[in-house]
């Protein structure tokens, strides 16, 4: 499955389009991540477990878009884009969304 | 005994509310996209088909507030300990942008088009400051009514185009 | 390009959805460990509270101490209290303080202050009984008692407050800290009961008296509710417990002595104020 964040996929003309498809998950935490955070918190630096946890939600998010998209017989999604936002104390809503398209 | 009831009584309301409503608001939800699938939508900004003429151009918002019940509260923070997917705050999330994709479509159903749609998220905190009261989801495109290039109209163009052509040759 | 008019048929964007099984797994799982928690850690607490010299307790509370008015019932209370504590290890002196309130309740509190409420001494027709309560108080300040529940329930805000990084979500974990604290407090209940039955034989060389208070509250108290979150046990399960302690140690039972003149006209005086608000509650 093609995934382009522009209008098109290049090299490829457009043949139908099936309207927005979209990704999204809700991943919370565990505890552990929790106080290596705070830790980090005082002293700084990048805070690798949360960067996994949001990376893994990102690839499920994608893999859920593409799952819709196939669903409707496409074969390509153009214009992705991304979004993410904290809905909760401790979990973290990653959105992927794109106009599911068949090219050929 | 009595904070440990008052918790348990909001727990059982929050649970029962929350899944019948859930319940109905996706029945909702499953109708109004079986009567609105016909409107060609995209998240592109070229016009997903050429038109012929365009007489009005709009950009259009649909948005919804869906509240958290207590139920799924409880959850979240339970699942927060231990990590992993929320399915409690997930069926919110996807209810709330699909309500708000279809208030954006029930815009426009004339619309030949809608493009560029885009979709934000944001969390409302409650006044009380412990945690997320609601959820905010607005969904946002441009609707473009006019006439349609349908393949007849289309050859026609060339063809004038082709004929003009000829005579200023 | 053509715009075909797809719906999906399945929603891909929730996972399975099983809200009660997850609620009610997590929920028991944690619940059983904040107990062993809570457990594990009221030992360290005990055990920091052992290592606490009384001294030490007395300067840093001893601040906190009431000093009511000094009066008649007041110096009967002290004076009844101070004999007992001979029977006891307390090596800094209790003060007693009387509050003239219809509760029917006494505490103690950290540095070694005893509040006596009036409502209490109406119920207590003999100074064995009055004697018995005082004692009760005693054994918990001999024992720490109060100390232990002010270091458990700091340790159970503290960590709840860390876990979960919201101080309102304690609530969550109501069911294990309101069990794990009442079942502790029981406890420590029952073995202040014991040690009060210790300190009046050792005092007036028997224990007569010792059951009338709770036979008392027993009449007036019509409570059907299990007492498994109450800080303190069933009326019926403290004179159970009572009366073994009596058999076990065989302890004597003697005649009572009667209450104090000065304590007496309180009882006849509440009487009447009882007889005078509703003339017709005989």
């Amino acid at each position: 499955m093609y995934m382009t964040n522009i209008e098109t996929v290049p090299g490829k003309t457009i043949l139908d389009c099936y309207g927005v498809v979209s990704g999204s998950t809700v991943r919370a935490k565990h505890v552990g991540r929790d106080i290596m955070a705070g830790i980090k918190n005082v002293f700084g630096g990048e805070l690798r477990g949360y960067t996994e946890l949001l990376n893994e939600s990102r690839d499920e998010a994608i893999k859920r878009m593409q799952a819709q998209a196939a669903e409707l017989g496409a074969n390509a999604i153009i214009n992705v884009r991304f979004s993410t936002s904290s809905i909760a104390a401790g979990a973290a809503e990653i959105y992927v969304y794109g106009t599911a398209v068949r090219v050929g | 005994m009595l904070p440990l009831l008052t918790f348990l009584t909001l727990l059982l309301l929050g649970y029962l509310s929350g899944q019948w409503l859930e319940r109905r608001h996706y029945r909702s939800i499953i109708e109004r996209e079986q009567q609105l699938q016909n409107l060609p939508h995209s998240n592109s900004r070229d016009l997903l088909l050429p038109m012929q003429d365009i007489t009005r151009v709009e950009l259009l918002a649909g948005s919804v507030v869906i509240s958290i019940d207590y139920f799924k509260r409880v959850v979240a923070i339970l699942r927060s300990l231990v990590g992993g997917p929320v399915a409690s705050y997930e069926t919110l999330i996807d209810r709330a942008r699909r309500e708000a994709i279809l208030r954006l479509k029930q815009q426009c159903p004339d619309a030949c088009q809608l493009i560029n749609i885009r979709i934000e998220t944001s969390a409302i905190h409650n006044a009380a400051g412990n945690g997320i009261g609601s959820v905010e989801l607005l969904a946002y495109g441009t609707a473009i009514y006019g006439r349609v290039q349908t393949a007849t109209t289309a050859a026609t163009a060339s063809v004038l185009a082709a004929s003009q052509q000829s005579i200023t040759h | 390009m053509a715009y075909q008019p797809r719906l999906p048929k399945t929603n891909v964007n929730v996972s399975r959805q099983r809200p009660l099984a997850d609620l009610l797994l997590i929920g028991s799982a944690l619940t059983l460990l904040l107990l062993l928690l809570y457990w594990l850690l009221g030992l360290a607490v005990d055990k920091a509270i052992s290592q606490l010299d009384p001294k030490l307790e007395y300067q840093w509370f001893g601040q906190w101490q009431q000093h009511s008015a000094s009066s008649p019932v007041q110096q009967q209370l002290q004076q009844l209290s101070d004999q007992l504590q001979q029977c006891t290890a307390l090596a800094y002196p209790v003060r007693v303080s009387y509050l003239d309130q219809p509760l029917v309740n006494a505490g103690v509190l950290p540095g070694g202050s005893m509040l006596v409420y009036r409502g209490l001494l109406t119920q207590l027709p003999t100074e064995n009984a009055l004697a018995f309560v005082l004692a009760h108080e005693l054994a918990h300040l001999e024992q720490r008692d109060h100390l232990r529940g002010l270091g458990r329930g700091l340790v159970l805000a503290v960590l709840s407050a860390t876990l979960t990084g919201n101080a309102n979500a304690g609530q969550i974990f109501l069911p294990a800290t309101e069990l794990g604290m009442a079942r502790h407090s029981q406890q420590r209940e029952l073995a202040a009961d014991a040690r009060a039955l210790a300190i009046l034989h050792c005092h007036y060389g028997h224990i007569g008296g010792a059951e009338r208070f709770f036979q008392t509250l027993a009449a007036s108290d019509n409570s059907q509710l299990p007492d498994w979150f109450a800080s303190h046990p069933a009326l019926q399960k403290r004179l159970t417990a009572l009366q073994t302690e009596q058999q076990r140690h065989g302890y004597p039972v003697q005649a009572e002595q009667p209450l104090p003149e000065v304590l007496q006209q309180l009882t006849t005086a509440e009487s009447i104020r009882i007889e005078y608000a509703s003339p017709d509650a005989r």
